[in-house]
């Protein structure tokens, strides 16, 4: 209705200066809003539009008072007069004896690998005088290339983690490693246990076989949130043999995922994935070919997000769904069942019929490992098994128990002492498991975990583990190359990792995780080992030792799966969570300030539905002065309740609620309660300041599972409980100002369906409105000769080659957060707690802005897309003109610069930046950080104080090092010297930067392509960072009739 | 009526309006000199838990800068040498020096000395040594004679105006690289043109944008 309507009005009043859409054209955008107030025209959306600020954003926070303020006034003036007499006098510290190969001031990059579910992703980390500061993948490392994720971004946080635990405890009391190491030598107990992390690690596999000597019985259990893996049951069931499928979407025309979100960060193999799926993406021009996604599920994920085809289905019906597929393949015999005439299913079948063996059909970890054997089967029937689907010969789960049976064993007096390897179970187990209560029956525990967590409180003997960062260790990656873990620091506190707890318990003897890791690699490396050792050491991995890929001979075996909740009903689906995983990350900062890609919630978890959902359910939410206020329900299942507030997503499937793990931690913190005055506003803005920052943040929704741990299920009842609970959600956040009835054609996120691209190759440009105010020739390129402003400091200064600009291929980026995380890391961007993001106070300084694309109604209307929006470092900046102080000007390489210690903080660039993109520090977020979270901060960047603006300011810092260091060489910078943290770390490639003045650079050829576009180019603003629009290939036989 | 006020109460509009200018005037002299580095840091010589003579060493003992700041050439500090390099002697040398204790400290405790930085750049300002010895500023350039000094001093003011004095005309201030490290360099005559032709061939441009050394 919408559009006709606006339709109506653009012809009605002439805009000429808006330009007429090409004609032989027709119009391929529906509407684009960021949430539902703004589909319905709600008046409280206006709020974020408006204005930069959202309302009350200057106010003082709700617990001080204007008398409060005076006081605090006061006496800061008071002070102020006795300070600042003199620079205060600062030591020097030099080494005592200097290590080798340190100069100080020259950061030094080590490659190592983060264990992460059970594969090793390979890394680069720099370090600074010993200090680790950033993470990046290890550009030699066969899967990771170079990329990474946001986990292993975030990763550093962890290690500088003040609530890390410290010390070993006995019965909740303080102990040392030698009182343990003299327990277990003194030991007389034989029946053991070990729950252990999913691990990859060769060495405690050793070290487990010499347990295994020292304890016959060894029970060895592998633990994960989810239970078991439900992708490689489902291959043990289609094939017999464990083998781990190895998705190849670079050679794939047709991309079929039912519920599974392969481009998630959560996913074991989500580097490799995505630039898997990003290179069948890419078209340079409009004469190639692009494969075709068709997502069906209950959320909306991130694979959802960059789905052509999209279906949104109750988790339990995509089974069924799958099997329907199956049929009209002619796989299996059966009739399709209730989907047998779904439009979906026809359409799908054809395209998969016509791809062959260039197809690859595949389900998600949600779906029972039934549906995992059918699309290894539909895989194999098309011929794509081998092609885009490679399969891993991995070594077999070799786990001598399960944990339903250990907990049975437990309960039941069977074992003597219980070792917990970075596990949690006491917090995520079903309850029906009642796992609390078993681990309480057994004489000794043992755990080894980074926290004092649920788990630690009642285990008998707590060990602090080592981060990876500070043990030695090795993996596995993805592929099965063999990877070490090399240590970047010693053990800030008494840790130890997995392979030396487990060698102390099979030995008694306390052996350096050195030596083991060494011994162990003597039978990995060939010829000298010492020259080897050193080779894998600086490589990071050692070449050729991936995993042989097998195609089994065997017929798969398809059993029709059964829709697990019947129809009708509503079902609950537990899914891992993109920003903190099973809540092993959730006493990170950055990610629990990390916008959920689909939700855009931060600080919370909640019961995601959908319109209808929320309608049947009676739960309401409300969006008032810029803040969402919802609905707290209550899910009882089992016995067990949890409360979440609701959060309506449209998009969802109806009759479902998704939840996620890893909230409502408990966590003991050490540090002590702040001592807070009565005006003091640090204590308000310190996330650090109340204990853990995880503790009382979400609901734990792991108990409420049945015994089988099964992902989906029928909860037994949920009900509203409350109202009015406050939910952070950035959605609303940096809202453009455009006028929504023109919103189609000026839309800052530009798509098109293949044909149309193919019909129109500049569809992005042609759609992006004309100047409106002056004429683009007024603002020729800034380092042109004849540069009208006429400033000589442009024509004569050093950088004058150089000219930084930025591309965003939108067709690549999937919107996965890395790049979020990575700039936190790299720029030293604070973290503000829920409550100041509530007031649009987040301080990232890239952002992701979702939209949504179509009519909320229906299964199969509504496309999602995101857009990262850094600062676009316009030529002609709006912000720099409106400065009263210049503390933003340009920089004559072409970048807008932001001077700290000019600010006054008067917020007018703010006010003037069209893309609100500057962020303000309401607060000094940094004054209160605990001494071991500063060590994370890089060196090389401004640690920005209260009453500063800040925004991105394309890495500078690694400009200025690569001109330095060129300057020193004497020579140029090469193409792709200088890479930003946003691109550096994009496992897609969808950032490219460099310089725009050299024609034959990487971001020069991108700015040639036809896709590109300059959001809000109207504006003449000229912005150095540009777009290339999407391209997405829907099936035109599913093309909605409208 | 008796006149209230005597008539030459007449000019004290005047001298009061003058008297508010000139106070005026005043305190923003003040301000401008005596809240400057060039007047708060300038002479700034704070005592060292070590009695190190640069005199000594240099001047005396002919020690090349270089010996101790070893990393001043490709790295942004000039490094303060490690206790190491001071053993590197004084193990040979003076080794019951009462003066030397804190070194002799250091060296069997592995804790550093704790040296109080004397040049103290202010916040936010991004500095490389490396990128300013290599392209002719010499040590004495910022750092004044440290060869004739017992105590090492502070002699510029390392403010941004006078960091900006060399960056808008560097031919004034450059000398070849090979005398970077000498003290008491004299310039030949044509200095000027020799660092003119420099500066072209080079393409020494030092930066004047604000991002150049704030970021």
């Amino acid at each position: 209705m919408g559009n006709a309507e606006s339709a109506n009005i653009e012809e009605m009043i002439e805009l000429p200066v808006l330009g007429a859409a090409p004609s032989g054209v027709d119009k391929p955008r529906n509407r684009f809003w960021r949430s539902i107030s703004e589909l319905q025209d709600d008046p409280a959306f206006e709020d974020f539009v408006r204005d930069e600020f959202l309302a009350g954003a200057s106010d003082t926070p709700s617990s001080t008072s204007r008398r409060q303020f005076l006081q605090l006034m006061g006496a800061s003036m008071a002070l102020a007069g006795l300070t600042a007499c003199r620079k205060p006098v600062e030591a020097i510290l030099p080494y005592a004896r200097r290590p080798e190969e340190v100069i100080p001031g020259i950061p030094l990059n080590f490659a190592t690998g983060m264990p992460f579910r059970g594969v090793l992703q390979g890394l680069l980390v720099e370090s600074h005088e010993g200090r680790p500061t950033k993470v990046e993948g290890n550009p030699e490392h066969p899967v990771s290339i170079g990329a990474s994720g946001l986990f292993e971004q975030a990763s550093i946080l962890d290690l500088y983690d003040p609530d890390r635990s410290r010390f070993v405890l006995r019965d909740g009391s303080r102990s040392s490693w030698n009182d343990f190491a003299d327990f277990v030598r003194t030991y007389s107990g034989r029946r053991i246990a070990v729950l252990s992390e999913e691990s990859s690690s060769p060495t405690l596999r050793a070290a487990r076989a010499s347990l295994a000597a020292r304890y016959p019985g060894l029970k060895w259990v592998t633990y994960r949130t989810g239970g078991s893996v439900s992708e490689s049951d489902g291959i043990v069931r289609a094939f017999g043999s464990r083998l781990r499928p190895w998705y190849r979407f670079s050679r794939a025309k047709v991309i079929v995922s039912f519920d599974g979100d392969f481009l998630s960060p959560v996913d074991r193999n989500f580097v490799s994935n995505t630039r898997e799926y990003a290179a069948s993406r890419k078209v340079d021009d409009a004469s190639e070919a692009m494969s075709r996604l068709y997502v069906v599920e209950s959320t909306f994920s991130i694979t959802g997000g960059m789905a052509d085809n999209r279906l949104a289905l109750r988790s339990s019906d995509i089974g069924p769904f799958a099997a329907a597929v199956a049929a009209k393949l002619g796989l299996i015999s059966t009739a399709g069942g209730k989907f047998a005439d779904h439009p979906y299913v026809a359409a799908i079948a054809d395209d998969l019929r016509e791809a062959g063996s260039a197809a690859v059909v595949l389900a998600g970890e949600t779906q029972p490992a039934t549906v995992h054997a059918l699309c290894a089967a539909i895989n194999s029937y098309l011929g794509a098994t081998g092609q885009t689907v490679e399969l891993l010969d991995t070594q077999p789960v070799d786990d001598t128990s399960t944990l339903p049976a250990l907990v049975r064993d437990m309960k039941a007096g069977n074992v003597d002492a219980l070792v917990l390897l970075g596990v949690n179970p006491v917090y995520d187990v079903p309850a029906e498991l009642d796992f609390a209560a078993a681990m309480k029956g057994v004489r000794e525990t043992i755990h080894l975990g980074h926290h004092v967590d649920e788990t630690a409180r009642i285990a008998r003997w707590h060990i602090p583990r080592s981060h990876y960062l500070e043990a030695w260790g090795d993996g596995r990656a993805f592929d099965g190359t063999l990877s070490v873990i090399q240590p970047l620091i010693a053990p800030l506190y008494e840790s130890r990792s997995d392979i030396e707890l487990v060698t102390l318990l099979a030995t008694g003897e306390q052996v350096p995780g050195y030596d083991l890791v060494r011994e162990q690699w003597r039978g990995f490396v060939r010829g000298d080992f010492e020259k080897g050792w050193r080779k894998v050491l600086h490589d990071g991995f050692l070449p050729g030792t991936a995993f042989a890929k097998t195609t089994p001979a065997a017929r798969p075996v398809v059993a029709l799966p059964e829709p697990l909740v019947s129809e009708g009903d509503i079902e609950i689906v537990f899914r891992l969570d993109p920003t903190v995983l099973d809540g092993r990350f959730a006493n990170n900062a950055w990610l629990q300030e990390l916008p959920d890609p689909a939700t855009k919630i931060v600080w919370d978890n909640v019961a995601v539905m959908s319109p209808a959902t929320a309608e049947r359910l009676g739960v309401r939410w409300t969006l008032s002065a810029g803040k969402y206020h919802v609905d707290v329900v209550e899910i009882e299942s089992g016995g067990i309740t949890t409360r979440l507030p609701i959060w309506v997503l449209p998009g969802h499937a109806d009759d479902s609620i998704s939840v996620t793990f890893g909230y409502g931690r408990e966590i003991s913190s050490s540090r002590p309660e702040r001592k807070a005055i009565f005006f003091d506003l640090d204590h308000y803005t310190d996330v650090y300041g109340h204990g853990a920052i995880s503790t009382g943040v979400g609901g734990n929704v792991g108990p409420l599972r049945s015994a089988s741990f099964a992902w989906v299920a029928a909860p037994g009842s949920v009900n509203k409980v409350d109202d009015g609970y406050l939910i952070a959600s950035t959605q609303d956040h940096g809202a453009l100002p455009i006028d929504r009835r023109q919103v189609e054609r000026r839309a800052p996120f530009q798509m098109a369906t293949l044909e149309q691209y193919r019909a129109n190759p500049t569809f992005a440009r042609d759609y992006t409105p004309g100047i409106t105010e002056e004429a683009w020739e007024d603002y020729p390129a800034l380092w042109q000769e004849s540069h009208p402003s006429d400033q000589p400091a442009y024509k004569d200064n050093d950088y004058y080659e150089y000219q930084w600009g930025m591309v965003i291929d939108l067709n690549s980026c999937t919107g996965c957060n890395a790049c979020i995380v990575a700039c936190q890391s790299e720029n030293n961007v604070q973290v503000v707690g829920k409550e100041e993001v509530s007031r649009g106070r987040e301080m990232h300084w890239i952002r992701l802005d979702r939209y949504f694309v179509g009519e909320p109604s229906g299964t199969d209307g509504l496309s999602m897309v995101l857009q990262p929006i850094p600062c676009m470092h316009c030529e002609n900046a709006p912000c720099e003109s409106v400065c009263p102080v210049a503390a933003t000007v340009h920089s004559p390489d072409g970048t807008n610069q932001m001077i700290y210690n000019r600010c006054i903080g008067t917020r007018y660039c703010a006010n003037n930046c069209p893309y609100k993109v500057r962020r303000f520090n309401f607060y000094n977020w940094v004054k209160t950080l605990p001494t071991s979270v500063h060590m994370a901060q890089n060196p090389n960047v401004t640690v920005r104080s209260r009453g500063v603006m800040e925004k991105c300011s394309y890495c500078v810092q690694r400009i200025r090092e690569v001109n330095q260091q060129v300057n020193l060489e004497g020579r140029s910078i090469r193409d792709g010297e200088v890479k930003t943290a946003c691109q550096q770390v994009c496992p897609a490639s969808a950032i490219t930067f460099g310089n725009i003045a050299d024609p034959n650079s990487a971001v020069s050829r991108q700015r040639s392509s036809d896709r590109r576009y300059e959001m809000l180019a109207q504006l003449s603003v000229k912005p150095r960072t540009s777009y290339l629009g999407r391209v997405v290939n829907p099936n035109p036989a599913l093309a909605r009739q409208s | 009526m008796p006149q209230v006020f005597p008539k030459k109460a007449n000019t004290l509009p005047l001298l009061s309006l003058v008297g508010a200018l000139g106070s005026g005037v005043f305190a923003i002299f003040v301000v401008w000199y005596y809240f400057s580095p060039e007047y708060t840091d300038v002479g700034y010589t704070p005592e060292q838990p070590v009695p190190y003579s640069h005199q000594l060493h240099v001047s005396q003992l002919g020690i090349d800068c270089r010996y101790c700041h070893n990393a001043v050439e490709y790295s942004p500090h000039a490094n303060v040498p490690s206790t190491e390099t001071c053993m590197n002697c004084h193990n040979q040398i003076r080794t019951e020096s009462l003066n030397l204790l804190p070194v002799r400290e250091s060296w069997a405790t592995g804790n550093p000395v704790q040296w109080v930085n004397v040049h103290q750049l202010p916040d936010y300002a991004r500095f490389s040594h490396a990128v300013h010895v290599n392209n002719g500023v010499g040590c004495e350039t910022c750092h004044g004679r440290v060869d004739q000094m017992e105590v090492v001093q502070l002699v510029e003011p390392l403010s941004m105006g006078w960091c900006l004095e060399c960056h808008r005309e560097p031919e004034l201030y450059l000398r070849p690289t090979e005398e970077i490290t000498t003290m008491g360099y004299v310039q030949p005559a044509d200095f000027v043109e020799r660092n003119l032709d420099r500066i072209v061939k080079e393409a020494i441009r030092p930066p004047t944008d604000c991002s150049g050394c704030h970021y």
